[in-house]
């Protein structure tokens, strides 16, 4: 069934919302779980994939305010608990939190399936995430017909996350909602930088002046596969390039899908997971406030992440006890403000000596 | 374009330009976009152009041991750098000829640079802050040095060119100072880098804050520091060097752009940026037209060859496969030559091949900011060890009616704890430890001392002077049988009498910020290569110290006649009308900026009158 209404449509944008923040956990485990150095090529890819997933989430949140909605962010369901499935897909495969492993790109390349050549657009129980947001593009036209666009697109411009103030790097730029033509621009650059454009392997950036990129899915294959795409690849002929190489043993072996519970009889790291999930919930906080009419916050958000990036490499370098060789993991569980008190501050690295200032 | 070693085609260029760091790489690149064929030779090694073989020197820097500037970039036996670990107490009368420099002293030059591609921008902080009026007429002004052969308003256009050229980021109404101004309507490419906590404390507390230098009061101001590191793009269209621009991209790491589009504070500038959102030439060698410069790395340019009419007519240089392995000879022929491998670099060229010297000034006027500094534990946490090298510093102190008696000075207010002075969080964990304080005991210690500690430095302004200068002796040649810089260098009571003032400085700063006297320092306990005691002004003594700042000036200076110089205001020689002597030693006096970005202002300039003469 089509999104009939506005209030339908706002309630699909915020399950895209929901659906975007989903991949990046478990993108951001396989990345961490990769020490600082070694399979170069496959973190970086990661790195690219998860940073166009944040790109897509702010997009979804511009979408949200641009038709008069409020993105719901700190808030209990809007975090899964994982394994979990996609939300809203039809439940085909479980999402975990795995280490970078064969396991973890097969995960990663089923999120990022492109649709079928002529699949029905679906905004609920999709099989693709290409066809739930074919359904938001369709209501979208649809829509702005039946209430006009001044007044489907009334939400205020001022809660538009734009240009390059705010958001940086990673394949694109904010796009700022304010009628059909740039709502149909985002919804397009987040479905084509997932699954391609038009069913090539490049994800059409050009317009940002950024390399032409692979779009997610095959840039996962060429991890998946140990092979680059040529330029004269298609997704027929698969990755006919040089090889890329890829150390499946070059990563924290850390324990799938970790939660602080498991770690309750060892007081050192359970305090060190629920730190972590205290710093990812606050981070939640910070973009909510942002995403809800303070894009300033945004800047608090940046030092935030990397916090728990360090975090969450100190984690996976610990050994989960489990008698299995396994680490421990960052859990990305949601605490709730009242049992976030301070969050504590992450460890930095040593930074080391030099003797010419040679500045 | 690149080749691992060279084998000259026998063709002949319109330029050859020696040396691939920020300046050649900048007249590389403008030649080159106006189509001139181009030949780039760098003595070091090509590393360093793919994201994976940077990687590698992030990787060398986190393992080495002793992490000086140099540190990730392996040592090229043919075409060496000198180390700061090199440069040892000079004993009277007795050359230093530990590495590559031969210090004759009486003080060390205690300043390094790097050859490989990219240079030593591969390691320096990234302060790019511009001259002041004054510094361009410190003879006239104050009756002291040397005048330039132009003026600051004469640099103007191309100050703005550079600066958007390597990126730097600050707020221009910050560096309006001393008469220094900027274009209507111009800006910096990217707003400035948000100072740190440190800097606020020191701001707030000395609000208002005068000193007293030569019988005048001066502000201590602190204000942001303008630097070529990536932070908040402006957007707005501006025009620069006539060219109309819409906004700025920040360009992030070479090879993985998403990288390094911003500053993350990995507090690593020097040696090494681990994300590349601080400016390296690399950046710029990435936007050569490649098919019209070929780049031959691993060619050591030895000798220019003199036409009887006075041209340039070749360059002989030797290409190496293996480090300190066999060399090959070679030769290249171009209409125009440009040196711009380093002031020191380039001075022995010019030494070797007995050119360019009629005025006697080659190697001469040896300059750098002789860097002091002082510091001191606070009693409240400053936030120390976040963030790049600098973010703040006090300019105010950069010009005024003193330097007819003693120098400027640019004062540095470090991000990074005592730094220079016992290598933190390193040495003070080591300190600890021989000590037998471990555990939970050393941890609550560091975390107590490490963010209190301030260190604040002084780039200090030298004179030219003649006898301190870059010299070859057929004795002194490294593997590739290539002359080593022979260093005479001194620093004059010029110099000296301003740490002096410094010190005082220091002491108001502290006193403002509630420091308790105990708690201060201003020599070093260790005892460095260069302390010295001096007698001041107000006849007392005072037990003095310095290290390099990383800044070599003056060896090839221009002037306004051939009689003092070495190069015209275009860095052209006076001895030949095909060649061109570029980059800081061209500078006649050393201000208080950090030169780099006046070398680069002065070399955009510069190519305008290469390309008049290759049309």
């Amino acid at each position: 069934m089509p999104i009939p209404d506005r209030d339908s449509l706002i309630q699909h944008l915020q399950w895209a919302l929901e659906l975007e923040h989903a991949t990046i956990p478990p993108y951001l485990c396989a990345l961490y779980s990769i020490p600082d150095g070694s399979n170069i090529g496959p973190a970086s890819v990661i790195r690219s994939v998860v940073m166009e997933e944040m790109l897509h989430m702010t997009l979804v949140a511009n979408l949200l305010n641009a038709v008069g909605g409020e993105p719901l962010i700190d808030d209990p369901k809007f975090v899964p608990s994982y394994p979990t499935y996609l939300p809203h897909s039809n439940r085909a495969f479980l999402v975990q939190l795995l280490p970078f492993s064969p396991e973890a790109v097969d995960i990663f390349l089923r999120i990022e399936r492109p649709a079928k050549p002529k699949s029905k657009p679906e905004p609920d129980g999709f099989q693709t995430i290409g066809q739930f947001y074919e359904a938001i593009a369709e209501a979208l036209v649809r829509l702005t017909r039946e209430y006009g666009e001044k007044s489907l697109f009334r939400g205020p411009r001022d809660r538009q996350i734009a240009g390059t103030r705010y958001y940086y790097g990673g394949g694109g730029e904010p796009i700022e909602v304010f009628n059909l033509e740039s709502a149909v621009h985002a919804v397009h650059e987040i479905a084509e930088q997932g699954e391609g454009l038009d069913h090539s392997i490049w994800d059409g950036d050009d317009q940002f002046g950024q390399v032409d990129e692979l779009a997610h899915y095959f840039r996962f294959n060429e991890i998946h596969t140990g092979r680059r795409y040529l330029p004269t690849d298609t997704p027929a002929s698969g990755p006919t390039g040089a090889e890329f190489p890829v150390d499946w043993s070059a990563r924290y072996p850390m324990r799938p899908n970790p939660k602080a519970s498991e770690y309750r009889d060892r007081p050192e790291l359970h305090r060190l997971m629920v730190a972590f999930n205290r710093e990812y919930s606050d981070l939640l906080r910070t973009l909510h406030v942002a995403f809800n009419g303070n894009p300033e916050a945004l800047l608090d958000a940046v030092p935030r992440m990397y916090a728990l990036k360090y975090m969450a490499q100190a984690l996976m370098a610990i050994p989960s006890g489990h008698g299995d060789g396994s680490t421990a993991g960052p859990g990305f569980e949601y605490v709730p403000p009242t049992a976030r008190a301070a969050a504590p501050t992450a460890p930095r690295g040593a930074r080391s000596p030099q003797s010419d200032r040679a500045t | 374009m690149t080749t691992p070693n060279g084998q000259d085609d026998g063709e002949r260029y319109d330029a050859i330009v020696i040396g691939a760091g920020p300046i050649g790489a900048h007249v590389a690149r403008e030649l080159g976009a106006q189509g001139k064929r181009v030949l780039l030779l760098e003595a070091g090694r090509a590393s360093g152009v793919t994201y994976d073989s940077y990687r590698s020197y992030v990787d060398t820097f986190y393992t080495a041991v002793v992490k000086e500037p140099n540190a990730p970039y392996p040592q090229n036996a043919s075409a060496p750098s000198p180390l700061s670990t090199d440069i040892l107490r000079i004993r009277k009368g007795t050359p230093d000829l530990v590495g590559y420099q031969v210090e004759m002293g009486p003080q060390g030059f205690g300043s390094t640079y790097l050859r490989s591609l990219g240079g030593t921008s591969l390691h320096w902080l990234g302060t790019a802050p511009r001259f002041l009026p004054n510094d361009f007429r410190l003879a006239t002004t104050y009756g002291v040095g040397v005048d330039w052969p132009l003026t600051y308003d004469d640099l103007q256009e191309h100050y703005c060119e550079a600066e958007w050229s390597i990126g730097v980021a600050a707020n221009k109404e910050d560096q309006e100072r001393f008469g220094a101004w900027f274009p209507e309507g111009y800006d910096y490419p990217m707003e400035r880098v948000p100072m740190s906590y440190s800097d606020q404390v020191i701001a707030k507390a000395t609000n208002g804050l005068t000193v007293e230098l030569a019988g005048r009061s001066y502000p201590v101001k602190v204000t942001s520091l303008a630097q070529a590191r990536n932070s908040i793009p402006r957007t707005k269209p501006v025009r620069v060097g006539g060219v109309e621009r819409n906004g700025y991209v920040p360009r992030g790491a070479v090879g993985q752009p998403e990288l390094g589009q911003r500053c993350e504070g990995n507090a690593s500038c020097i040696p090494i940026c681990p994300v590349q959102a601080k400016y390296s030439a690399l950046k710029t060698l990435a936007e050569v037209d490649r098919s019209a410069v070929t780049l031959l790395t691993q060619a050591i340019a030895t000798r220019l060859h003199i036409a009887p009419n006075g041209r340039i007519e070749s360059v002989d240089y030797l290409t190496y496969d293996a480090e300190g392995g066999p060399l090959t000879k070679q030769t290249a022929r171009a209409t125009i030559y440009v040196l711009a491998g380093h002031a020191v670099e380039n001075a022995k060229l010019l030494l070797a091949s007995n050119a360019a010297n009629s005025s006697d000034q080659v190697g001469r006027n040896l300059m750098d900011h002789p860097f002091f500094y002082t510091w001191a534990l606070a009693p409240q946490s400053l936030g120390m060890f976040r963030g790049p090298g600098q973010t703040s510093g006090v300019e105010s102190l950069r010009d005024g009616d003193f330097r007819r008696d003693f120098a400027a000075f640019r004062v540095d207010l470090g991000n990074w704890g005592w730094d220079i002075v016992n290598f933190p969080p390193d040495g003070d964990v080591t300190g600890r430890l021989a000590k037998n304080i471990f555990g939970r005991k050393l941890r609550a210690q560091l975390g107590d001392v490490l963010p209190r500690q301030l260190r604040i430095g002084f780039d200090v302004e030298q004179l030219p002077e003649a006898a301190n200068r870059v010299t070859i002796s057929r004795e002194y040649k490294d593997a590739a049988g290539c002359f080593r810089p022979v260093i005479h260098y001194r620093i004059s009571d010029y110099t000296w009498q301003s740490m002096v003032e410094a010190i005082r400085v220091s002491k108001a700063i502290y006193t403002a910020m509630g420091i308790p006297e105990k708690d201060t320092f201003f020599v070093p306990p260790q005892g460095l290569p260069d302390e010295r005691m001096f007698r001041a002004s107000d006849g007392k003594d005072y037990l003095l110290h310095f290290i390099g700042a990383g800044h070599h000036i003056g060896t090839h200076r221009m002037g306004t006649s051939r009689t003092n110089s070495v190069v015209d205001r275009h860095q052209r020689a006076w001895d030949h009308a095909n060649l061109y002597v570029v980059g800081c030693g061209s500078m006649p006096t050393t201000g208080t900026a950090n030169p780099t970005l006046t070398a680069l202002a002065l070399t955009l300039m510069s190519t305008k009158d290469m390309l008049r003469q290759l049309r």
